[in-house]
This record gives structure tokens, sequence and C-alpha cells, in this order.
């Protein structure tokens, strides 16, 4: 054990007391309006939360939520020692990045304005690049991939073939994922076999997913013929899901038998597609991470799982509060809501 | 028309007379048009009701997905996805015609290319919100079309009315009144004629 790792696992176990517990949760869906909303949420440890003017206020209150997260991610950086703390600065922080640079290529990619593209970001420091408002003002989506020269997202120059080939923005997309799975399971290399275990596992379950969806969605587009050529160099990482199966997806007549013969948990995450429920396959995924940054955390309480699980606990219980937030804001009736949400209330 | 322009002749008679032949069949013509529109108004909207609930459905159900995608996708997400969605929709509207009623047609031109740009939460919303927009034109056409027709049906039947009520009874009106005129005249001729004939015949003796 490192020396400052034990400081961590205290740090990160009385930070776990501030996420919020099943009933904070139900009594905060069942606020009636946004403004009971933000009330309850500022005797919760977010505190006050204030909604920006002239801002559609779902979007404002995303922003706010983000700004709280990544205020707890910057905790647990501070607390995180030497290689772990980089470890985590990877997990978390280019995890987030990825998210902003998926934006600023699709803004390019119809020619947003820079402003807007800018008001669509996360509001974080750049982690691997250095400036984001200098690759939303990028010419195109090709000015941009060069922009990333020296950056770890530079592998994305490899993609722009397919880029033409296929006129979309996907391969970029998928792409951006794939690196930040195969960076974390690069990094992952210094933490314990634990910790190490259960970092690819949260992750590599998702990249598996989010691959899965891919195939699913080319079985649509026009050139499939090229995506089943050229399968290697789209999917360039997977977890559990080999390109075998990702190309059968992608040949299936019918998806059914294919997604009932999958192994657990995919064939549970995916299995909602077959009643055409795609949303419920998000939150069966975020619902499976949950548990898996559970009981990672039950089996290695004072190792370096600790600081995982709250990472992702705390990113999930975001998402669910911005839904929450969204539903309220729009009158929707919650039990709509809360049956796509992360916690079971 | 009133009587006092009316000139008593028996060419202005056999006018007016070809004319209220002509009026009556077009009478006639406008009553089949009138009939027709009300059978085809009426059908029209028995479909329309079908229609619109069939819609309502289908917006129920493609608001039920839209909501999920916002809670899975998270609001930023989801405008940031749809902002990546680069041909919108292109519609051409050509006007089309039922018994000379001229409606709206909407002829779609150039669908958005969702195929590869959407997470597959969002692209199913969006195939689902094609399909009703797709309802909502035609659906938009149809009411067009009832509610020209039903514009024409309103016309057609002051027509009728106008015709019926006002037109052919004041026709009838003059054409009986130029004949009661022609007759007296014929009569005054005919009085005329034997007082001539009379004193003629006196003189002769």
């Amino acid at each position: 054990m490192s020396p400052g790792l034990p400081y961590l696992v205290v740090r990160c176990h009385s930070l776990l007391g501030r996420l919020l517990t099943p009933s904070d949760m139900r009594r905060l869906a069942e606020a009636g309006d946004i403004e009971g909303f933000l009330r309850l949420l500022s005797h919760t440890p977010y505190g006050e939360i204030a909604l920006e003017e002239g801002v559609d206020p779902s979007i404002s209150l995303e922003r706010a939520l983000n700004y709280k997260l990544l205020g707890r991610v910057e905790e647990v950086l501070r607390a995180a020692p030497g290689r772990m703390g980089a470890f985590l600065e990877v997990f978390t922080l280019m995890r987030l990045e990825v998210i902003n640079l998926k934006r600023i290529l699709r803004g390019r990619f119809t020619g947003l304005p820079p402003s807007s593209i800018m008001a669509s970001l996360i509001p974080m420091q750049p982690y691997g690049v250095a400036d984001y408002g200098e690759l939303a003002e990028a010419g195109d989506v090709v000015e941009v991939v060069s922009r990333l020269r020296g950056t770890p997202y530079e592998a994305l120059e490899e993609v722009l073939d397919l880029l033409r080939l296929f006129d979309a923005l996907w391969p970029l997309e998928l792409r951006l994922s794939h690196l930040y799975f195969s960076e974390v399971s690069r990094e992952a290399e210094v933490l314990p076999s634990v910790a190490r275990s259960l970092a690819r596992r949260l992750i590599g379950v998702e990249v598996d997913v989010e691959n899965l969806l891919a195939a699913i969605k080319l079985r649509a587009v026009e050139k499939r013929g090229e995506v089943l050529r050229r399968i290697g160099e789209i999917f360039t990482s997977t977890y559990l899901i080999e390109h075998g199966l990702i190309k059968r997806v992608i040949e299936a007549e019918a998806l059914q038998p294919l997604i009932r013969g999958l192994d657990h948990p995919y064939d549970w995450i995916l299995e909602p597609l077959l009643e055409d429920d795609m949303a419920m396959i998000r939150a069966r995924l975020r619902r499976y991470i949950r548990t898996l940054a559970m009981d990672g955390r039950r089996v290695d309480d004072y190792g370096m799982s600790v600081a995982l699980s709250y990472i992702m606990l705390n990113e999930l219980e975001k998402d669910d509060l911005v839904s929450i937030g969204w539903g309220l804001i729009q009158g929707i009736p919650m039990e709509d809501v809360t049956r796509y949400l992360t916690h079971s209330l | 028309m009133s009587l006092s322009g009316v000139r008593p002749t028996k060419g202005f008679l056999m006018e007016l007379k070809r004319r209220i032949r002509f009026i009556e069949r077009g009478c006639e013509f406008l009553k089949l048009k009138r009939d027709h529109l009300a059978k085809e108004l009426s059908a029209s909207i028995e479909v329309l009701k079908g229609r619109r609930r069939l819609l309502l459905a289908e917006l129920r159900e493609a608001y039920r997905a839209l909501t999920a995608a916002y809670i899975a996708l998270g609001p930023t997400e989801v405008k940031s996805q749809a902002r990546s969605v680069r041909r919108g929709l292109k519609v051409d509207i050509i006007p089309r015609s039922v018994m000379g009623v001229l409606y709206p047609y909407v002829r779609r031109c150039e669908k958005p290319s969702i195929e590869g740009e959407l997470d597959v939460t969002l692209r199913r919303v969006a195939e689902k919100m094609m399909e009703v927009i797709d309802d909502v034109i035609r659906l938009a056409e149809f009411e067009a079309r009832i509610e020209r027709i039903a514009d024409e049906l309103g016309k057609t039947n002051r027509k009728v009315n106008a015709l019926e009520n006002i037109v052919i009874p004041q026709h009838k009106r003059i054409i009986k009144f130029i004949e009661e005129k022609l007759d007296e005249e014929s009569l005054d001729d005919l009085v005329r004629i034997k007082l001539i004939g009379g004193a003629l015949a006196r003189r002769r003796e």
C-alpha cells in the first residue's frame, strides 16, 4: 500500500457519506416542481443551486450539477497519491473530456457557431487538450482532429478515412470511446489487482455495450459491407465481446436469438431492445455499473476500489438528479422518470 | 332584376326563357355538386376522426420514447446529438384538386440523415418522430382538403339557395309579367283591329 492510499481510502469513506440515500432521492423525485426540488437539494450536501437566467433551466441544472460533480472529483484527486492520482485523472477527467470532444466534433460537423458548441460542454478545465475554445473554432472536423496532434486523442487521425468513406461522424465518436478504454486499461496497470480488475470491468462493460449498440446502429447504414470488411479498424477496443460477435450482430437477420444468447450481463442489459425500449438499455447499463461499484467496494473496502466506487456512484447520482430535475421542469409524471433511474425508488 | 327596366318584348321574353332554362340546368348541376361535396365531407370527417385518434396514440408513444431518451442521455447530450444531424426535412407543396376544389398536397423531398449519427436510443425516437411528422403532414393535408371542401360546399349551397329562392323566381315573375303584358298588348291590338275593322266596314257601307 503506497503511503497516501490510506488517506485516500479514509477520505473516500467520509465522502461516501455525502451520497444521497434512496429516501433522499425519493423525496427529491416527489418535490412536485423544480423550485421544491432545488429547495430540498439545498438541504443535502449539494447545497444551494441557482439556475442561470435566460438559459434552458434543465441545461442550467445539468451544468450546475456537473460543477458539483467536478468539485467532488477534484477532492478525490487532491487526496490521491502520485500514480494513483494520475490513474484517477484518466479515469474521471478523460471520461468527461471525451464527452466534450464528441460534442465539439458534432458541432464542427454541422457547422454550429463556436459559442453554441462551448455552451454544450461540461464546464471543466481541459485535461488532455490545450483549449476547448480553439477546437470549437476549427474550420471543420478534419481541422479539429489535426489540432488534437500531440494529445491522447491523436489516434483519431487514423479514422479520418472512415469519416470520409461513411460521410458520418460515428467512426470518430466510437474511436474516442475506445481511446478512453485503452488509456484507462493502460493506466490501470499501476493499481492493485483488485482495483485494476474493478476499473477494467467498470469501463469494459460500458465499452462492450457501446460496441454492441454501435453494431446495432450500423445494421442500418448504407455501406454495411464496408463496415464488415473494416471491422477491426472500426472496433479497435473490446472487453468481453469479440469482433466475431459484433460481426454477427451487424449481419444477423433477427437480433432476438443473438441477444438471448449473449453472456450475462449483456443479455440482461440489451433485453429491452427486444421490447423496443432503447432508453432502458442505458438505464440497465448504469444499474449494472452501480452494482459493480457497490460490489467492488464491498470486496475491497480498504483499497483503491473505494475511490473508484465513489467516483462512479457520484456520476450515476448526478445523472439521476439531472433526470429528476428535467422531469420536474417538463412536468413529466414522475413514474415515467423513475423507471429509468439508476436508483430504484 | 326589377320590373321597371324590363322590356316587354317577345324577343326579350324568348331570351329570358332561354336564360331561365340555362339557370335551372346550372342549378341542377350545382345541386349535384352540393350533394357530392356533402357526401365527401361527411365521409372525410369520419376518416379524420379515426386518423386523429391514431395520430394521438402515435404522438403519445413518440413522446414517451423522447422522454425516456432525455432521461437516459440527459438534455445537453440530446441537444448535442440532435444538432449533429446534417440534413433537415424538406417538403414541396403542390396543389391538387377534387371536383374543382384546390387543396395542398405535401411531398417530402429530403429527410434528415439519422442512420449513422444518433445514438440508438435517440435514433429510435427520431424514427418514431419522423413517422409522426409524416402522419401530421398527411393529416394537415387531409384537414386542409376537408376545410376547402366545406368552404366550397358553403359557397355552392349559397349559390343554389340564391338561384332557387331569388334568381329563378325573379326570372319567372318577369316572364309572367312580360307574358301578361304581351297578352294585354295582343288583346289591345285585337280590340283595336276589331274597332278599325268595324270603322272600315261602316265606311264601305
